[in-house]
C-alpha cells in the first residue's frame, strides 16, 4: 500500500458528489434500518439496476453507507420498543429496552451510537491497513473451521441462560431443534415442515424474532400506561444523548474486543452480523465485571452488540474486494454491483482498480464519521417516541411487527407466525425460560449441523486436528472457563 | 401431590413440539442420515425437560404461584383482547384489505385501551396511510388489497 494512492483516493472521494452519495446513502440506510423487518440487503438488492447509472465505484460507495447506516440505526427500535429493525440488533432488546424502562433511552441510545460509530471506524481502518493481507485467511475456513465459530457462537449460551440454567439450557436446545426444521442440507429431504411450504426454508428468522421480542412485550405493556416507568420518568428528563457517549468511552476493552470479534465475524464468508452481535455479546458478558447486570439494563453489553455490529460492515467487506467472495448477504449484493459494472472482485481487483479499491474502503471511514454526525441529531430525535402513551403506541408497534415480518418474504404466514412466536416469548419470559439462548441457538443451529456434517463427511473426526480449529477450539474453552476461574480466584 | 400447573405449560409446548416433529419424520419415513444431528439434540432436549419437571414443578413454593395466577387473572383481559383482535385483524384482512383492515385494527385498540376517540381516529388514520404509501405505492409489496369495481386499496 503506497501513501500517494491513499491520498489520491482521499482527494477523490472528498469530491462533493461523492460526499452527497455518502450523506444519501447514510440517511437511507438509517430509514431501511429503523423500519423491522426490513433489510439492507432486500433493498440494496432492488437498487440494483440503477447501479448502472451510478458507475461503479460510486454505487458501491454509496452501498456500503446504506450498510453503516442501517447496521447504526437497527437498534433504535430495539432500544425503545423491543423491536429489533435488523436482525443483528435483536441482542440489542436485551440491555437497550431495559435502560429504556428506567428512562434511560436517550442514554442507550448514545452509548450505541458511539458503538456503532467506533465498530465501523474500527473494521473500515483493518480494510485499509490490513485488508489484502488477511483476506486470505478466509480461504482456509472451511466446514471443519465454521462448525468451531458455530460452536464458539454456541458457548455464549452459558451466559444467556439466567437465573435458572436448567431453563436457559432446555430453550437453548429447543431452539436448535427448531433450526432443523426445513429442507436439510445433505440430501435435500423435508424435515419436520408441519405442512406448510412456507417452512421449506426453514424457521424464517425475522418473523421469530419480532414475534419474541416486539409482540411478546406487547401482551405485557397493555397493563401499562407509559414504556418508561413511572419511577424512573424524573431520570428520562434529565439524561441525555451526550451521556451515553460518555459512559460508553468508559468500556474501551469491550469496544476493542467486540470489534475485533465483529471483523472475524464478517470476513468468514456465511456467517454475518446477526451471528456477530450474539457471540460479541456472549464474550463481553463473559469476561465483565459485572455480568449481573447484562440483561438489565447493562451499557457494557449494549455497547458490545453495537460495536461488534458494525464492525461487520468492514469485516464483510475484505473477502468481498480482496477475494471475490462475499462476507454477508449484503456484501454480495455489492459485488453484483461491480460486477454488473464490469468489474471483477477478486484478487487482480488490487492492481488493476486500485485507486477504486481504497476510495471503497475510505469510504466506509468518511460514511461512519457522516452516520456519527447525523446520529446525534436523528437518534434524539426518535427517543421522543418513549413519550408516546402506551394506549396509542401498542396497536402501531403490533402492526409494525407483523407487517415488518410480512415486509422480509412477502408471506401472509408470517403475520401468523410474529403472532404465535409473540405469545410463546410472552409464556417463555413469564416462566424464566431464556428467549435470547433460544435465539442465538436458532440462529447458529443451522450452521453449525450443516457443517459438522460436512466436515464429517469430507475428513472424518480428523476434523478437529486442523490448525484453525484447534485455536477455535482452544478460544472456546478459554472462554468458558477462564472468566470463572478468574472470579474463583478473586473470591479467594 | 401438589403440583405448579403453570410451571408445565413450556415443557408442554416443547414436549408437543418434538412428538409432532418426529410424527412428521416418520410419516414422511427419513432416513436415518437426515435426522442423526435431530436425534441428538432431541435426546438432550428430553433429559433437560425432565430435570425441569423434576426440579421446577412439585409443590413447593405454590402458594407464591397461587398469588401469581390470581395476578395473572387480573391482569389477562387487556393481553388476551390483544390477542384476539389481532386474530381478527389477520382473519378479515384478504378481505378487506390490508390498508382498511390496519385503520380498524390501529383505531380499536386505541380505544380499547383508553385512548381518546379524536386522537385515537387520527393516529389510526396517518399510520395506515403512511403504511400504504411506503408497502403498497413504494415498494409494492403483495400485501392483500381491496378490490371494488371503482378502486383497489
Amino acid at each position: 500500500m503506497s501513501f500517494d494512492i491513499l491520498i489520491k483516493a482521499t482527494e477523490a472521494l472528498l469530491q462533493p458528489n461523492i460526499l452527497i452519495y455518502l450523506l444519501v446513502g447514510v440517511m437511507f440506510g438509517f430509514i431501511i434500518g429503523a423500519i423491522p423487518g426490513f433489510n439492507d440487503t432486500n433493498v440494496l438488492a432492488m437498487l440494483l439496476p440503477f447501479t448502472i447509472y451510478f458507475g461503479a465505484t460510486q454505487a458501491v460507495i454509496f452501498m456500503m453507507a446504506v450498510f453503516a447506516g442501517a447496521q447504526a440505526a437497527g437498534p433504535i427500535p430495539a432500544i425503545l420498543m423491543n423491536m429489533p429493525g435488523t436482525p443483528s440488533a435483536a441482542a440489542c432488546c436485551l440491555d437497550g429496552y431495559a435502560l429504556t424502562r428506567k428512562g434511560m433511552a436517550k442514554k442507550a441510545l448514545g452509548t450505541s451510537l458511539l458503538g456503532s460509530f467506533y465498530g465501523g471506524m474500527f473494521s473500515a481502518l483493518v480494510c485499509v491497513v490490513l485488508g489484502p493481507i488477511i483476506g486470505k485467511y478466509a480461504l482456509t475456513f472451511g466446514p471443519a473451521e465454521m462448525f468451531m465459530v458455530a460452536l464458539f457462537g454456541l458457548s455464549a449460551v452459558s451466559t444467556l441462560t439466567g437465573k435458572d440454567p436448567l431453563k436457559g439450557l432446555s430453550s437453548a436446545v429447543f431452539g436448535l431443534l427448531i433450526a432443523t426444521i426445513g429442507t436439510e442440507s445433505v440430501a435435500g429431504y423435508q424435515r419436520a415442515p408441519f405442512g406448510f411450504y412456507e417452512l421449506y426454508d426453514g424457521m424464517p428468522l425475522i418473523p421469530v424474532l419480532l414475534g419474541i421480542f416486539g409482540f411478546a412485550e406487547l401482551f405485557d405493556m397493555v397493563n401499562e400506561k407509559s414504556i418508561v416507568k413511572s419511577d424512573s420518568a424524573v431520570q428520562a428528563k434529565e439524561c441525555s444523548l451526550w451521556d451515553g457517549i460518555k459512559e460508553g468511552m468508559k468500556y474501551k476493552m469491550t469496544m476493542f474486543r467486540s470489534a475485533v470479534i465483529g471483523v472475524i465475524i464478517g470476513i468468514i464468508p456465511g456467517t454475518g452480523a446477526a451471528i456477530g452481535s450474539w457471540i460479541g455479546y456472549g464474550q463481553a458478558k463473559q469476561w465483565s465485571k459485572k455480568p449481573e447486570e447484562y440483561g438489565n439494563g447493562s451499557y457494557e453489553g449494549l455497547i458490545s452488540v453495537s460495536t461488534t455490529d458494525n464492525a461487520v460492515t468492514g469485516g464483510a467487506l475484505i473477502p468481498t474486494i480482496t477475494l471475490g467472495i462475499p462476507g454477508s448477504g449484503t456484501t454480495l449484493v455489492i459485488m453484483t454491483a461491480l460486477m454488473i459494472n464490469n468489474i471483477q472482485p477478486g484478487p487482480s481487483m488490487f492492481t488493476e482498480y486500485t485507486l477504486d479499491v481504497y476510495m471503497i474502503f475510505l469510504s466506509l471511514i468518511v460514511a461512519n464519521i457522516i452516520m456519527f454526525a447525523l446520529g446525534t441529531v436523528v437518534f434524539n430525535v426518535f427517543s421522543k417516541t418513549t413519550s408516546v402513551p402506551t394506549t396509542n403506541l401498542i396497536p402501531v408497534i403490533a402492526l409494525f411487527s407483523l407487517t415488518g415480518s410480512f415486509a422480509a418474504r412477502g408471506m401472509f404466514f408470517d403475520f401468523a407466525l410474529t403472532l404465535l412466536f409473540g405469545v410463546i416469548g410472552w409464556l417463555m419470559k413469564k416462566y424464566r425460560y431464556s428467549t435470547s439462548a433460544f435465539l442465538l441457538s436458532l440462529i447458529l443451529g443451522t450452521l453449525a449441523e450443516n457443517n459438522f456434517i460436512w466436515g464429517l463427511k469430507l475428513e472424518g473426526w480428523l476434523m478437529f486436528a486442523r490448525p484453525i480449529c484447534l485455536v477455535l477450539a482452544l478460544l472456546t474453552i478459554v472462554t468458558l472457563f477462564v472468566p470463572i476461574l478468574l472470579k474463583a480466584k478473586k473470591r479467594g | 401431590m401438589k403440583i405448579k400447573k403453570g410451571e408445565l405449560i413450556i415443557p408442554a409446548l416443547m414436549a408437543a413440539t418434538t412428538a409432532a416433529y418426529y410424527f412428521q419424520v416418520w410419516a414422511k419415513g427419513l432416513p436415518y442420515s437426515v435426522i442423526v444431528w435431530p436425534i441428538y439434540v432431541t435426546i438432550t432436549l428430553l433429559i433437560l425437560l425432565a430435570l425441569v419437571v423434576v426440579f421446577y414443578i412439585p409443590a413447593e413454593g405454590v402458594s407464591e404461584e397461587k398469588k401469581e395466577a390470581k395476578l395473572f387473572k387480573e391482569t389477562f383481559k387487556k393481553p388476551l383482547f390483544l390477542f384476539l383482535t389481532t386474530v381478527l385483524f389477520l382473519a378479515i384482512m384478504p378481505w378487506v384489505g390490508y390498508t382498511v383492515s390496519s385503520f380498524a385494527y390501529l383505531f380499536g385498540v386505541q380505544l380499547y385501551l383508553g385512548s381518546e376517540k379524536k386522537r385515537a381516529f387520527l393516529v389510526a388514520l396517518a399510520i395506515a396511510i403512511i403504511l400504504h404509501v411506503v408497502m403498497v405505492v413504494l415498494l409494492g409489496l403483495s400485501v392483500p388489497r381491496l378490490e371494488t369495481s371503482f378502486f383497489t386499496l
